[in-house]
Protein backbone atom coordinates (compact mmCIF):
# COMPACT_ATOMS: atom_id res chain seq x y z
CA UNK A 1 0.00 0.00 0.00
CA UNK A 2 1.69 3.52 -1.11
CA UNK A 3 0.84 5.10 2.38
CA UNK A 4 3.24 7.60 1.92
CA UNK A 5 3.90 8.32 -1.86
CA UNK A 6 6.33 10.78 -1.50
CA UNK A 7 8.53 11.21 1.24
CA UNK A 8 8.30 14.59 3.00
CA UNK A 9 11.26 16.92 3.07
CA UNK A 10 11.45 17.89 6.30
CA UNK A 11 14.71 20.01 6.80
CA UNK A 12 14.80 23.21 7.28
CA UNK A 13 15.39 25.26 3.99
CA UNK A 14 17.73 28.70 4.10
CA UNK A 15 14.82 31.35 5.43
CA UNK A 16 16.10 34.28 3.79
CA UNK A 17 14.46 37.52 3.47
CA UNK A 18 16.44 39.61 0.53
CA UNK A 19 15.34 36.63 -2.01
CA UNK A 20 12.36 38.29 -2.20
CA UNK A 21 8.61 37.25 -3.14
CA UNK A 22 9.44 35.41 -6.28
CA UNK A 23 12.68 34.38 -5.88
CA UNK A 24 13.50 31.54 -7.33
CA UNK A 25 16.89 29.78 -8.47
CA UNK A 26 16.36 29.59 -12.35
CA UNK A 27 18.92 27.58 -14.56
CA UNK A 28 19.13 27.87 -17.65
CA UNK A 29 16.78 25.19 -19.52
CA UNK A 30 19.99 23.59 -21.63
CA UNK A 31 20.73 22.69 -17.70
CA UNK A 32 17.63 20.60 -18.03
CA UNK A 33 17.63 19.26 -21.39
CA UNK A 34 20.79 18.31 -22.40
CA UNK A 35 21.98 15.62 -20.01
CA UNK A 36 19.04 13.71 -20.75
CA UNK A 37 18.69 14.52 -24.48
CA UNK A 38 22.68 13.49 -24.80
CA UNK A 39 21.82 9.71 -22.65
CA UNK A 40 19.07 9.27 -25.19
CA UNK A 41 20.67 9.93 -28.35
CA UNK A 42 23.49 8.12 -27.17
CA UNK A 43 20.93 4.75 -26.72
CA UNK A 44 19.12 5.49 -29.82
CA UNK A 45 22.61 5.23 -31.78
CA UNK A 46 23.87 2.29 -29.71
CA UNK A 47 20.46 0.49 -30.78
CA UNK A 48 20.65 1.64 -34.07
CA UNK A 49 24.16 0.15 -34.52
CA UNK A 50 22.91 -3.06 -33.00
CA UNK A 51 20.53 -3.89 -35.42
CA UNK A 52 22.24 -2.69 -38.67
CA UNK A 53 25.51 -4.59 -37.53
CA UNK A 54 23.65 -7.69 -35.91
CA UNK A 55 21.02 -7.66 -39.08
CA UNK A 56 18.29 -8.28 -36.63
CA UNK A 57 15.26 -7.99 -38.26
CA UNK A 58 12.36 -5.43 -38.53
CA UNK A 59 9.46 -7.73 -38.10
CA UNK A 60 11.85 -8.44 -34.13
CA UNK A 61 13.21 -5.37 -33.38
CA UNK A 62 12.90 -2.38 -35.59
CA UNK A 63 15.80 0.09 -36.07
CA UNK A 64 15.08 3.85 -34.15
CA UNK A 65 15.48 5.04 -37.88
CA UNK A 66 12.72 2.51 -38.80
CA UNK A 67 10.20 3.85 -36.44
CA UNK A 68 10.93 7.38 -36.48
CA UNK A 69 10.48 6.92 -40.11
CA UNK A 70 7.03 4.98 -39.63
CA UNK A 71 5.92 7.81 -37.09
CA UNK A 72 7.08 10.49 -39.85
CA UNK A 73 5.29 9.03 -42.28
CA UNK A 74 1.77 9.15 -40.83
CA UNK A 75 2.14 11.95 -37.53
CA UNK A 76 -1.93 12.49 -37.88
CA UNK A 77 -2.77 8.61 -37.21
CA UNK A 78 -0.74 8.58 -33.99
CA UNK A 79 -1.85 12.21 -32.96
CA UNK A 80 -5.49 11.17 -33.54
CA UNK A 81 -5.50 7.65 -32.02
CA UNK A 82 -2.78 9.21 -28.71
CA UNK A 83 -6.03 11.83 -28.20
CA UNK A 84 -8.15 8.94 -27.95
CA UNK A 85 -5.91 7.50 -25.35
CA UNK A 86 -5.41 10.97 -23.52
CA UNK A 87 -9.02 11.34 -23.42
CA UNK A 88 -10.00 8.19 -21.76
CA UNK A 89 -7.43 8.23 -19.31
CA UNK A 90 -8.05 12.33 -18.08
CA UNK A 91 -11.70 11.35 -18.32
CA UNK A 92 -11.34 7.96 -15.98
CA UNK A 93 -8.62 10.34 -14.04
CA UNK A 94 -11.11 13.16 -13.57
CA UNK A 95 -13.83 10.29 -12.45
CA UNK A 96 -11.79 8.50 -10.25
CA UNK A 97 -9.55 11.10 -8.50
CA UNK A 98 -13.44 13.03 -7.40
CA UNK A 99 -14.40 10.01 -6.19
CA UNK A 100 -11.37 9.48 -4.02
CA UNK A 101 -11.39 12.95 -2.71
CA UNK A 102 -15.11 12.98 -1.70
CA UNK A 103 -14.45 9.54 -0.03
CA UNK A 104 -11.06 10.63 1.49
CA UNK A 105 -12.83 14.04 2.89
CA UNK A 106 -15.76 11.87 4.18
CA UNK A 107 -13.16 9.20 5.84
CA UNK A 108 -11.12 11.56 7.58
CA UNK A 109 -14.04 13.35 9.06
CA UNK A 110 -15.14 10.06 10.86
CA UNK A 111 -13.37 7.10 11.72
CA UNK A 112 -16.33 4.86 11.51
CA UNK A 113 -16.85 6.07 7.79
CA UNK A 114 -12.83 5.03 7.55
CA UNK A 115 -13.71 1.63 8.34
CA UNK A 116 -16.27 0.83 6.89
CA UNK A 117 -15.59 2.31 3.27
CA UNK A 118 -11.29 1.33 3.41
CA UNK A 119 -11.94 -2.15 3.30
CA UNK A 120 -14.11 -1.86 0.17
CA UNK A 121 -11.51 0.56 -0.80
CA UNK A 122 -9.05 -2.00 -0.72
CA UNK A 123 -10.92 -4.57 -2.57
CA UNK A 124 -11.20 -2.34 -5.46
CA UNK A 125 -7.13 -1.35 -5.16
CA UNK A 126 -5.89 -5.46 -4.72
CA UNK A 127 -7.98 -7.07 -7.51
CA UNK A 128 -6.17 -6.62 -10.67
CA UNK A 129 -7.93 -4.59 -13.35
CA UNK A 130 -6.71 -6.49 -15.97
CA UNK A 131 -9.09 -9.60 -15.00
CA UNK A 132 -12.08 -7.30 -14.60
CA UNK A 133 -11.56 -5.61 -17.80
CA UNK A 134 -13.30 -8.02 -20.30
CA UNK A 135 -16.16 -7.76 -17.84
CA UNK A 136 -16.30 -4.22 -18.03
CA UNK A 137 -16.37 -4.77 -22.42
CA UNK A 138 -19.51 -6.68 -21.67
CA UNK A 139 -21.48 -4.42 -19.43
CA UNK A 140 -20.11 -1.04 -20.97
CA UNK A 141 -19.97 -2.03 -24.67
CA UNK A 142 -17.31 -0.88 -27.12
CA UNK A 143 -16.91 2.67 -26.63
CA UNK A 144 -15.26 4.87 -24.38
CA UNK A 145 -17.28 3.80 -21.21
CA UNK A 146 -15.07 0.70 -19.90
CA UNK A 147 -12.09 2.73 -20.93
CA UNK A 148 -12.66 5.55 -18.71
CA UNK A 149 -14.19 3.00 -15.80
CA UNK A 150 -10.99 1.23 -15.85
CA UNK A 151 -8.69 4.36 -15.75
CA UNK A 152 -11.08 5.95 -12.90
CA UNK A 153 -10.76 2.28 -10.88
CA UNK A 154 -6.93 2.42 -11.12
CA UNK A 155 -6.86 5.97 -10.31
CA UNK A 156 -8.79 5.41 -7.37
CA UNK A 157 -6.98 4.17 -5.01
CA UNK A 158 -3.63 6.62 -4.55
CA UNK A 159 -5.50 9.44 -4.90
CA UNK A 160 -8.05 8.53 -1.77
CA UNK A 161 -5.49 6.99 0.68
CA UNK A 162 -3.17 10.63 0.09
CA UNK A 163 -6.54 12.86 0.50
CA UNK A 164 -6.77 11.13 3.65
CA UNK A 165 -3.25 11.11 5.13
CA UNK A 166 -2.80 14.78 3.89
CA UNK A 167 -6.10 15.67 5.68
CA UNK A 168 -4.99 14.20 8.65
CA UNK A 169 -1.30 15.77 8.01
CA UNK A 170 -2.04 19.37 9.62
CA UNK A 171 0.27 21.04 11.80
CA UNK A 172 -0.72 20.77 15.44
CA UNK A 173 0.13 24.48 16.48
CA UNK A 174 -2.14 25.74 13.69
CA UNK A 175 -4.70 23.31 15.09
CA UNK A 176 -4.59 24.31 18.13
CA UNK A 177 -4.58 27.70 16.71
CA UNK A 178 -8.12 27.56 15.06
CA UNK A 179 -9.23 25.69 17.86
CA UNK A 180 -8.62 28.30 19.82
CA UNK A 181 -10.89 30.87 17.86
CA UNK A 182 -13.54 28.25 17.73
CA UNK A 183 -13.59 27.74 13.91
CA UNK A 184 -16.05 24.81 12.55
CA UNK A 185 -15.32 21.84 10.92
CA UNK A 186 -15.83 23.25 7.70
CA UNK A 187 -14.11 26.20 8.48
CA UNK A 188 -10.76 23.85 9.53
CA UNK A 189 -11.53 21.45 6.84
CA UNK A 190 -11.49 24.53 4.08
CA UNK A 191 -8.79 26.62 5.38
CA UNK A 192 -6.31 24.06 7.07
CA UNK A 193 -7.14 20.68 5.88
CA UNK A 194 -7.54 21.01 2.19
CA UNK A 195 -4.51 23.36 1.76
CA UNK A 196 -2.36 21.04 4.00
CA UNK A 197 -3.57 17.74 1.97
CA UNK A 198 -2.22 19.35 -1.18
CA UNK A 199 1.44 18.20 -1.24
CA UNK A 200 -0.07 14.49 -0.55
CA UNK A 201 -2.50 14.98 -2.95
CA UNK A 202 0.20 15.89 -5.50
CA UNK A 203 2.01 12.96 -4.74
CA UNK A 204 -0.95 10.81 -5.38
CA UNK A 205 -1.35 12.70 -8.71
CA UNK A 206 2.32 11.83 -10.20
CA UNK A 207 1.21 7.94 -9.72
CA UNK A 208 -2.21 8.35 -10.67
CA UNK A 209 -1.67 10.20 -13.85
CA UNK A 210 0.74 7.37 -15.50
CA UNK A 211 -1.52 4.83 -14.08
CA UNK A 212 -4.36 6.16 -15.80
CA UNK A 213 -2.89 6.26 -19.42
CA UNK A 214 -1.89 2.42 -18.27
CA UNK A 215 -5.82 2.35 -17.62
CA UNK A 216 -7.21 3.28 -20.75
CA UNK A 217 -4.58 1.64 -23.02
CA UNK A 218 -5.51 -2.07 -21.27
CA UNK A 219 -8.99 -0.77 -22.03
CA UNK A 220 -8.36 -0.59 -25.65
CA UNK A 221 -6.56 -3.91 -26.14
CA UNK A 222 -9.74 -5.57 -24.82
CA UNK A 223 -12.17 -3.79 -27.28
CA UNK A 224 -12.70 -1.18 -29.87
CA UNK A 225 -11.04 0.18 -32.57
CA UNK A 226 -9.88 3.59 -31.75
CA UNK A 227 -6.91 4.65 -29.36
CA UNK A 228 -3.22 3.97 -29.01
CA UNK A 229 -3.97 0.66 -27.39
CA UNK A 230 -6.02 -0.56 -30.31
CA UNK A 231 -3.15 0.26 -32.40
CA UNK A 232 -1.02 -1.69 -30.91
CA UNK A 233 -3.13 -4.76 -30.98
CA UNK A 234 -3.60 -4.89 -34.56
CA UNK A 235 0.12 -4.40 -35.20
CA UNK A 236 0.93 -6.44 -33.62
CA UNK A 237 -1.64 -8.89 -35.07
CA UNK A 238 -0.06 -7.90 -38.70
CA UNK A 239 3.43 -8.20 -36.87
CA UNK A 240 4.07 -4.67 -38.22
CA UNK A 241 6.90 -3.90 -35.11
CA UNK A 242 7.59 -0.45 -36.49
CA UNK A 243 3.46 0.59 -36.15
CA UNK A 244 3.97 -1.06 -33.20
CA UNK A 245 7.01 1.09 -31.79
CA UNK A 246 5.66 3.60 -32.81
CA UNK A 247 2.61 3.69 -30.33
CA UNK A 248 5.03 3.12 -27.78
CA UNK A 249 7.06 5.95 -28.51
CA UNK A 250 3.90 7.81 -28.67
CA UNK A 251 2.70 6.44 -25.17
CA UNK A 252 6.09 7.63 -23.81
CA UNK A 253 5.90 11.05 -25.06
CA UNK A 254 2.03 11.37 -23.95
CA UNK A 255 3.43 9.90 -20.28
CA UNK A 256 6.51 12.57 -20.29
CA UNK A 257 4.32 15.25 -21.14
CA UNK A 258 1.35 14.83 -18.72
CA UNK A 259 4.26 14.12 -16.13
CA UNK A 260 5.82 17.32 -17.22
CA UNK A 261 2.37 19.72 -17.05
CA UNK A 262 1.82 17.81 -13.55
CA UNK A 263 5.12 19.22 -12.29
CA UNK A 264 4.03 23.18 -13.57
CA UNK A 265 1.29 22.70 -11.55
CA UNK A 266 2.73 21.22 -8.20
CA UNK A 267 5.26 23.68 -8.77
CA UNK A 268 2.58 26.39 -8.72
CA UNK A 269 0.25 25.16 -6.40
CA UNK A 270 2.95 24.16 -3.73
CA UNK A 271 5.22 27.36 -4.22
CA UNK A 272 5.00 27.41 -0.30
CA UNK A 273 5.96 23.87 0.34
CA UNK A 274 9.47 22.90 1.97
CA UNK A 275 10.31 20.68 -1.29
CA UNK A 276 9.87 23.51 -3.73
CA UNK A 277 11.35 26.45 -1.33
CA UNK A 278 14.83 27.72 -3.04
CA UNK A 279 17.69 28.86 -0.54
CA UNK B 1 -9.71 48.80 41.39
CA UNK B 2 -13.02 46.85 40.73
CA UNK B 3 -13.29 43.27 39.43
CA UNK B 4 -10.02 41.89 38.62
CA UNK B 5 -9.52 40.72 34.30
CA UNK B 6 -8.60 37.91 34.73
CA UNK B 7 -9.12 35.90 38.15
CA UNK B 8 -7.83 31.99 39.05
CA UNK B 9 -8.88 30.85 42.33
CA UNK B 10 -7.62 27.49 43.73
CA UNK B 11 -7.10 26.07 40.20
CA UNK B 12 -6.28 22.29 40.08
CA UNK B 13 -5.68 20.14 37.37
CA UNK B 14 -4.06 16.96 36.59
CA UNK B 15 -3.89 14.85 33.38
CA UNK B 16 -3.32 11.40 32.37
CA UNK B 17 0.45 9.75 31.89
CA UNK B 18 1.00 6.56 31.25
CA UNK B 19 -2.83 5.30 32.71
CA UNK B 20 -1.48 7.20 36.07
CA UNK B 21 -2.89 10.81 36.88
CA UNK B 22 0.05 13.10 37.19
CA UNK B 23 -0.41 16.75 39.01
CA UNK B 24 0.25 19.52 36.96
CA UNK B 25 -1.24 22.53 39.35
CA UNK B 26 -2.32 22.55 42.48
CA UNK B 27 -4.76 24.94 44.34
CA UNK B 28 -3.45 27.86 42.16
CA UNK B 29 -4.61 31.61 42.37
CA UNK B 30 -3.92 34.40 40.42
CA UNK B 31 -5.43 37.92 40.10
CA UNK B 32 -4.49 39.67 36.96
CA UNK B 33 -5.64 43.66 37.29
CA UNK B 34 -6.96 45.44 33.80
CA UNK B 35 -3.99 46.22 31.90
CA UNK B 36 -1.54 44.45 33.68
CA UNK B 37 1.42 42.50 32.85
CA UNK B 38 1.81 39.44 34.30
CA UNK B 39 4.50 36.70 33.74
CA UNK B 40 4.26 33.29 35.05
CA UNK B 41 8.16 31.82 35.41
CA UNK B 42 8.60 28.46 36.95
CA UNK B 43 10.59 25.03 36.20
CA UNK B 44 9.99 23.35 32.92
CA UNK B 45 7.04 20.86 33.65
CA UNK B 46 5.71 23.24 36.46
CA UNK B 47 2.29 23.06 34.65
CA UNK B 48 2.85 26.94 33.56
CA UNK B 49 1.34 26.09 30.01
CA UNK B 50 -1.48 24.26 31.86
CA UNK B 51 -2.14 27.27 34.15
CA UNK B 52 -2.05 29.58 30.48
CA UNK B 53 -4.18 27.08 28.90
CA UNK B 54 -7.07 27.07 31.44
CA UNK B 55 -7.07 30.59 31.32
CA UNK B 56 -7.51 30.36 27.57
CA UNK B 57 -10.30 28.16 28.10
CA UNK B 58 -8.45 25.41 25.92
CA UNK B 59 -8.16 22.57 28.39
CA UNK B 60 -11.43 21.71 30.58
CA UNK B 61 -12.36 20.26 32.36
CA UNK B 62 -10.37 21.75 36.22
CA UNK B 63 -10.99 21.85 39.59
CA UNK B 64 -10.92 25.30 40.90
CA UNK B 65 -12.76 28.67 39.80
CA UNK B 66 -11.55 30.85 36.76
CA UNK B 67 -12.61 34.05 34.73
CA UNK B 68 -11.95 36.40 32.34
CA UNK B 69 -13.53 39.53 32.22
CA UNK B 70 -16.51 38.05 34.40
CA UNK B 71 -16.97 34.94 31.96
CA UNK B 72 -15.76 31.29 31.64
CA UNK B 73 -12.83 31.26 29.95
CA UNK B 74 -14.55 29.09 27.38
CA UNK B 75 -17.28 31.77 26.70
CA UNK B 76 -14.75 34.68 26.70
CA UNK B 77 -12.63 32.82 23.93
CA UNK B 78 -16.25 32.21 21.82
CA UNK B 79 -16.56 35.72 22.13
CA UNK B 80 -12.91 36.61 20.92
CA UNK B 81 -11.97 38.00 24.30
CA UNK B 82 -9.09 36.34 24.61
CA UNK B 83 -5.99 36.23 22.03
CA UNK B 84 -3.08 33.86 22.49
CA UNK B 85 0.48 33.87 21.07
CA UNK B 86 2.02 30.49 21.22
CA UNK B 87 5.64 29.65 21.28
CA UNK B 88 5.74 28.25 17.39
CA UNK B 89 4.20 30.87 15.47
CA UNK B 90 2.10 28.07 13.48
CA UNK B 91 2.09 30.39 10.50
CA UNK B 92 0.21 29.10 7.44
CA UNK B 93 2.78 28.89 4.81
CA UNK B 94 0.11 29.68 1.94
CA UNK B 95 -0.71 32.97 3.14
CA UNK B 96 0.55 35.97 2.85
CA UNK B 97 1.97 37.94 6.44
CA UNK B 98 -1.29 39.74 5.88
CA UNK B 99 -3.69 37.06 5.02
CA UNK B 100 -2.34 35.60 8.33
CA UNK B 101 -3.05 37.96 10.03
CA UNK B 102 -6.34 38.09 9.09
CA UNK B 103 -7.28 34.69 9.71
CA UNK B 104 -8.74 35.24 13.09
CA UNK B 105 -11.06 37.65 11.79
CA UNK B 106 -12.10 35.54 8.73
CA UNK B 107 -13.56 32.31 11.63
CA UNK B 108 -17.18 33.31 11.76
CA UNK B 109 -17.45 34.43 8.10
CA UNK B 110 -15.76 37.66 9.27
CA UNK B 111 -13.81 40.10 7.01
CA UNK B 112 -10.91 41.77 7.98
CA UNK B 113 -10.78 45.96 7.90
CA UNK B 114 -7.35 46.42 5.69
CA UNK B 115 -7.04 49.61 7.05
CA UNK B 116 -6.91 47.64 10.79
CA UNK B 117 -4.59 45.38 9.27
CA UNK B 118 -2.14 48.01 8.03
CA UNK B 119 -1.96 49.56 11.12
CA UNK B 120 -1.95 46.19 13.27
CA UNK B 121 1.11 45.34 10.39
CA UNK B 122 2.71 48.19 10.96
CA UNK B 123 2.81 47.95 15.31
CA UNK B 124 5.46 45.02 14.49
CA UNK B 125 7.00 46.39 12.27
CA UNK B 126 5.96 44.27 9.53
CA UNK B 127 4.09 46.71 7.19
CA UNK B 128 6.46 46.34 4.62
CA UNK B 129 6.74 42.65 5.09
CA UNK B 130 2.52 42.12 4.15
CA UNK B 131 3.03 40.11 0.95
CA UNK B 132 5.84 37.60 2.05
CA UNK B 133 5.24 34.24 2.47
CA UNK B 134 6.41 32.85 6.20
CA UNK B 135 8.92 30.76 4.48
CA UNK B 136 10.86 34.43 3.59
CA UNK B 137 10.41 35.30 6.75
CA UNK B 138 13.45 35.28 9.78
CA UNK B 139 12.27 33.45 12.75
CA UNK B 140 12.03 37.15 14.43
CA UNK B 141 9.81 38.08 11.91
CA UNK B 142 7.38 35.49 12.07
CA UNK B 143 6.97 35.55 15.86
CA UNK B 144 6.19 39.35 15.38
CA UNK B 145 3.69 37.95 12.90
CA UNK B 146 1.39 35.83 15.13
CA UNK B 147 1.67 39.00 17.98
CA UNK B 148 -0.03 40.98 14.76
CA UNK B 149 -1.91 38.45 14.19
CA UNK B 150 -3.30 38.11 17.92
CA UNK B 151 -3.43 42.06 18.04
CA UNK B 152 -5.84 41.91 14.92
CA UNK B 153 -8.59 40.51 16.89
CA UNK B 154 -9.02 43.46 19.28
CA UNK B 155 -9.09 40.89 21.94
CA UNK B 156 -8.84 42.58 25.85
CA UNK B 157 -6.74 40.05 27.28
CA UNK B 158 -3.61 38.35 25.42
CA UNK B 159 -2.07 34.87 26.62
CA UNK B 160 1.54 34.08 25.41
CA UNK B 161 2.93 30.82 25.77
CA UNK B 162 7.00 31.31 25.62
CA UNK B 163 6.45 34.00 23.00
CA UNK B 164 10.48 34.42 22.72
CA UNK B 165 11.25 30.79 23.22
CA UNK B 166 11.99 29.78 19.89
CA UNK B 167 14.41 32.91 18.98
CA UNK B 168 17.85 33.07 19.22
CA UNK B 169 19.41 35.40 22.11
CA UNK B 170 19.96 38.39 19.59
CA UNK B 171 16.40 38.09 18.09
CA UNK B 172 15.02 37.30 21.66
CA UNK B 173 16.69 40.78 22.63
CA UNK B 174 14.93 42.33 19.79
CA UNK B 175 11.34 40.83 19.97
CA UNK B 176 11.26 41.29 23.35
CA UNK B 177 11.79 45.18 23.09
CA UNK B 178 8.93 44.90 20.38
CA UNK B 179 6.54 43.26 22.43
CA UNK B 180 7.34 45.81 25.71
CA UNK B 181 6.53 49.08 23.40
CA UNK B 182 3.86 47.20 21.65
CA UNK B 183 2.31 46.65 24.88
CA UNK B 184 3.09 50.55 26.54
CA UNK B 185 0.93 51.41 23.58
CA UNK B 186 -2.06 49.29 23.89
CA UNK B 187 -1.88 48.10 27.76
CA UNK B 188 -4.07 45.12 27.21
CA UNK B 189 -4.43 42.73 30.06
CA UNK B 190 -1.51 40.45 29.40
CA UNK B 191 -0.27 37.02 30.88
CA UNK B 192 2.99 35.05 29.78
CA UNK B 193 4.32 32.28 30.24
CA UNK B 194 8.47 32.39 30.36
CA UNK B 195 11.49 30.78 31.11
CA UNK B 196 13.55 33.59 30.86
CA UNK B 197 13.98 36.02 34.77
CA UNK B 198 15.14 38.99 33.02
CA UNK B 199 12.75 38.32 30.23
CA UNK B 200 10.45 38.82 32.90
CA UNK B 201 11.40 41.40 34.85
CA UNK B 202 11.65 43.53 32.13
CA UNK B 203 8.05 43.46 30.70
CA UNK B 204 6.04 42.94 33.60
CA UNK B 205 4.45 44.87 36.69
CA UNK B 206 4.32 41.77 38.57
CA UNK B 207 6.22 38.25 38.30
CA UNK B 208 4.91 35.07 39.43
CA UNK B 209 6.81 32.06 40.36
CA UNK B 210 5.91 28.55 40.71
CA UNK B 211 7.24 25.65 41.78
CA UNK B 212 7.85 22.56 40.17
CA UNK B 213 5.26 19.71 39.62
CA UNK B 214 2.94 19.99 40.43
CA UNK B 215 2.71 23.76 40.48
CA UNK B 216 1.65 25.96 43.15
CA UNK B 217 2.79 29.88 43.70
CA UNK B 218 5.91 30.10 45.69
CA UNK B 219 5.50 33.74 45.61
CA UNK B 220 5.07 37.30 43.49
CA UNK B 221 7.46 39.46 42.62
CA UNK B 222 6.15 43.20 42.15
CA UNK B 223 8.48 45.10 39.65
CA UNK B 224 8.27 48.91 40.44
CA UNK B 225 10.40 49.97 37.56
CA UNK B 226 9.34 53.27 35.22
CA UNK B 227 7.58 52.63 32.26
CA UNK B 228 8.63 53.05 29.49
CA UNK B 229 11.20 50.94 29.77
CA UNK B 230 13.90 50.23 27.98
CA UNK B 231 17.53 47.55 27.51
CA UNK B 232 19.86 49.81 29.49
CA UNK B 233 17.32 49.48 32.08
CA UNK B 234 18.72 45.64 32.29
CA UNK B 235 22.03 46.76 34.31
CA UNK B 236 20.07 49.10 37.23
CA UNK B 237 20.59 48.12 40.84
CA UNK B 238 16.93 47.63 40.93
CA UNK B 239 16.34 45.35 38.15
CA UNK B 240 19.11 43.38 39.35
CA UNK B 241 17.38 42.97 42.92
CA UNK B 242 14.24 41.80 40.98
CA UNK B 243 15.60 39.44 39.17
CA UNK B 244 17.67 37.88 42.28
CA UNK B 245 14.62 38.06 44.01
CA UNK B 246 12.79 36.14 41.54
CA UNK B 247 16.06 33.44 41.25
CA UNK B 248 15.71 32.62 44.65
CA UNK B 249 11.95 31.91 44.80
CA UNK B 250 12.74 30.00 41.60
CA UNK B 251 15.70 27.57 43.56
CA UNK B 252 13.54 27.51 46.17
CA UNK B 253 10.33 26.38 44.66
CA UNK B 254 12.47 23.98 42.54
CA UNK B 255 13.47 22.37 45.93
CA UNK B 256 16.85 22.65 44.96
CA UNK B 257 19.58 23.40 48.19
CA UNK B 258 22.49 25.15 47.41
Amino acid sequence: MERRVTEMSTSDPLRTVESGPSAQSLRPLAWYVLPPAAALSLLAVAWEAWTRLAGVPSYIIPSPSAVLGRLASDPGYFALHGAVTILEAAGGFLVGASVAVVMGVAMAHSRTVERTLFPIALLVKVTPVVAVAPLFVIWFGFGSGPKVLIAALITFFPVMVNTLVGLRSVSPGALDLLRSLDASDMEILVKLRAPSSLPYLFAAFRIAVPLSVIGAVVGEWFTGDRGLGSVIIVAHNNIDMPTLFSAVVSLAIIGVALTAILSYAERKALFWHDSFITS
Amino acid sequence: MGEPHISVRGLSHSYESNGQPLAALESVDLKVERGEFVSVVGPSGGGKTTLLRCIGGLIEPYAGEVAVGGMPPEEARRRRAIGCVFQDPSLLPWRTVLGNVALPLEIGGGRANPQRLRETLEAVGMLNFGGYYPHQLSGGMAQRTAFARALAMDADALLMDEPLGALDEITRAEVRLYLLSLWERTRSTVVMVTHSVPEAVLTSDRVVVLSSRPGRVVGVVIVDLPRPRERSLEDSPEFLACSSEVRAMLLAGSGVAL
